[in-house]
């Protein structure tokens, strides 16, 4: 149990990590489909974020 | 002509979202006279239904609208919209579904009789029920604020448009006062559906259409090339603002309404873990803001209108000067019901604060019919007391009391949040805390502002440009944890 709430934490954690080491993605290059890499790492990182979180959740309830 | 199908299709569209408002009624029917049927849908709401919900609570015309805008306006600094809502709804899973437990066990509707029930202070629950009333009215003007933009855009070969946009907006909100004073949150939920279909089209079409038409991103980059990335010195600024902004968006009472209207805790958590999903569609609106640089005909188009008044019109002119007049009127009204239904939920909730935690503080033997009676008529007049703010106060000052909204709503995070797992906090601590924080926020602002019209809520510090709600969030939080814990170390 105490695993499984681990593992939680830790998938939610993940993306607010992506998203507080702004120096990582605050740059210009690679560009995809003309955006610049700060558009569309942090649009990329929405999507994983609901994989992660949806995970999450499920280990959460799991734990009764 | 061209007018006149844009008119036709929104009018057509705009009979169907009455349809389904009064329609409300008869889904999943419940005793409309208890408040939790009324305002909580008789929280009968799965997954699916909750995250439409949620989703149109908490992207607004202020997202359709306010972000483009900035970003048209600023660039990459308005992007902490992104990470903001992915952040808001990793708090929220934590968070929410705990509430949701307590208040479903007690019988809670806001989450100020969460605070009511466990601080147990009279002063403490009003301030914070005003708070949230106080914090929700710049919001919902707001919303109205997006409704005129549509309205002016779509209007614009007539001569005496703010005349007519008026007439519309109030004719709009007579409809709208109607349904959810009939049907409640329930009309709210099946309108959202409606606006989120359009809403979501709408985007995806546009996405795909204008790179097609004008080259894309690449062309609208080259036209603004310093909003490829965020400017050296901001990076402080776009921290604080997604942080702090993802802590203030579930205090809103309308954000508590919707989350406590789910069926359960564990549907609540599944919903708020896929909402970052829904938030793809506001970035790719947010975008909007850069891509209307690609496109010619917009950018003049948009030189038509006074500086103040030009970020508002981004998305729309966009919208009209590259798609035909049916999709225009197809996508316009989406939009604007995409403020108007945020705009009944906020109603509602600031309707039940107003009822439940400041009137019946006063008179504590009110009847559950009139409670709920009373809390139908308030949400009607709330709405148009947020209306008649849009007329009399210019938009910009609006604006301005929201960005302040956003930092007044923060100081009441340790009494409902911090409460829920903190049961030791002292009330008398979380009220002194509560004024400090909205003492020293209020005065930043004015001052960095030079007490003039609020145009800033960031901050120089040794660190960089920070966002004043961090400031006034820890003053508050500072004051709440020593008068809670330092006497009872001193007593120990």
């Amino acid at each position: 149990m105490k695993y499984r709430n681990f593992l939680a934490g830790l998938l939610i954690t993940i993306p607010l990590l992506a998203y507080l080491l702004l120096p990582i993605y605050n740059k210009k290059t690679p560009i995809l489909l003309g955006l610049p890499f700060f558009y569309f790492y942090q649009i990329v990182w929405l999507i994983i974020s609901a994989i992660f979180f949806y995970i999450a959740a499920i280990l959460i309830d799991l734990k009764g | 002509m061209n007018t006149i199908i844009s008119i036709s299709v929104f009018l057509f569209l705009f009979i169907i979202f009455i349809y389904l408002g009064f329609s409300g009624k008869n889904f999943r029917p419940g005793d409309l006279n208890k408040l939790h049927e009324w305002a909580l849908g008789g929280q009968r709401l799965g997954t699916l239904l909750a995250w439409f919900l949620i989703g149109a609570d908490l992207f607004t015309a202020y997202t359709f609208i306010a972000v483009p805008s900035g970003i048209f306006a600023v660039g990459p600094l308005f992007f902490f919209a992104v990470p903001y809502v992915a952040v808001a709804f990793a708090i929220a899973m934590i968070v929410m579904p705990k509430l949701f437990v307590v208040s479903k066990e007690k019988g809670y509707i806001t989450g100020v009789d969460f605070v009511k029930d466990t601080f147990n202070s009279k002063t403490l629950t009003i301030l914070i029920a005003l708070t949230g009333v106080i914090a929700e009215l710049p919001y919902i003007a707001l919303q109205v604020i997006g409704m005129r933009a549509i309205l002016t855009s779509m209007l614009l070969p007539f001569s005496n448009i703010k005349a007519i946009s008026d007439i519309a907006l109030i004719i709009s909100f007579v409809i709208l006062a109607g349904f959810t004073y009939t049907t409640g949150l329930r009309g709210i939920t099946l309108t959202a559906i409606m606006k989120d279909i359009i809403i979501f089209t709408t985007v995806i079409v546009i996405i795909i259409a204008i790179p097609l038409m004008y080259g894309g991103f690449h062309v609208a980059f080259k036209a603004k090339p310093v909003y490829s990335t965020l400017p050296a010195g901001f990076a402080t600024a776009y921290l604080s603002f997604f942080i702090m902004s993802a802590f203030a968006l579930f205090l809103y009472p309308h954000a508590i309404n919707g989350s406590l209207s789910s069926e359960s805790a564990k549907k609540l958590r599944r919903t708020s873990a896929l909402l970052p999903l829904y938030a793809i569609g506001l970035a790719l609106i947010a975008l909007f803001g850069i891509l209307v640089y690609a496109v010619k005909p917009a950018m003049s188009a948009l030189d038509k209108f006074s500086p103040s008044l030009r970020g508002a019109m981004v998305v729309p002119t966009l919208i009209q000067s590259t798609m035909p007049p049916w999709f225009t009127g197809f996508a316009f009204l989406g939009i604007f019901i995409g403020g108007l239904v945020p705009a009944a939920i906020m109603a509602m909730a600031s309707a039940n604060l107003l009822v439940r935690n400041v009137y019946k503080e006063f008179k504590p033997d009110l009847s559950h019919e009139a409670e709920t009676k009373l809390a139908k008529l308030l949400s009607v007049i709330f709405k148009f007391v947020a209306l008649g703010f849009v007329f009399v106060v210019p938009a910009t000052y609006a604006i301005s009391l929201q960005l302040l909204g956003g930092i007044i709503i923060l100081q009441t995070l340790p009494a409902i949040f911090m409460g829920l797992y903190m049961k030791q906090l002292k009330k008398n601590a979380l009220i002194l805390g509560w004024i400090l924080g909205m003492i020293i926020g209020i005065y930043f602002v004015e001052k960095v502002n030079n007490f003039g019209l609020i145009a800033k809520t960031l901050m120089p510090t040794p660190f960089g440009l920070i966002f004043i709600g961090v400031i006034a969030l820890a003053v508050n939080l500072a004051i709440v944890l020593i008068g809670s814990y330092v006497p009872r170390l001193i007593k120990a």
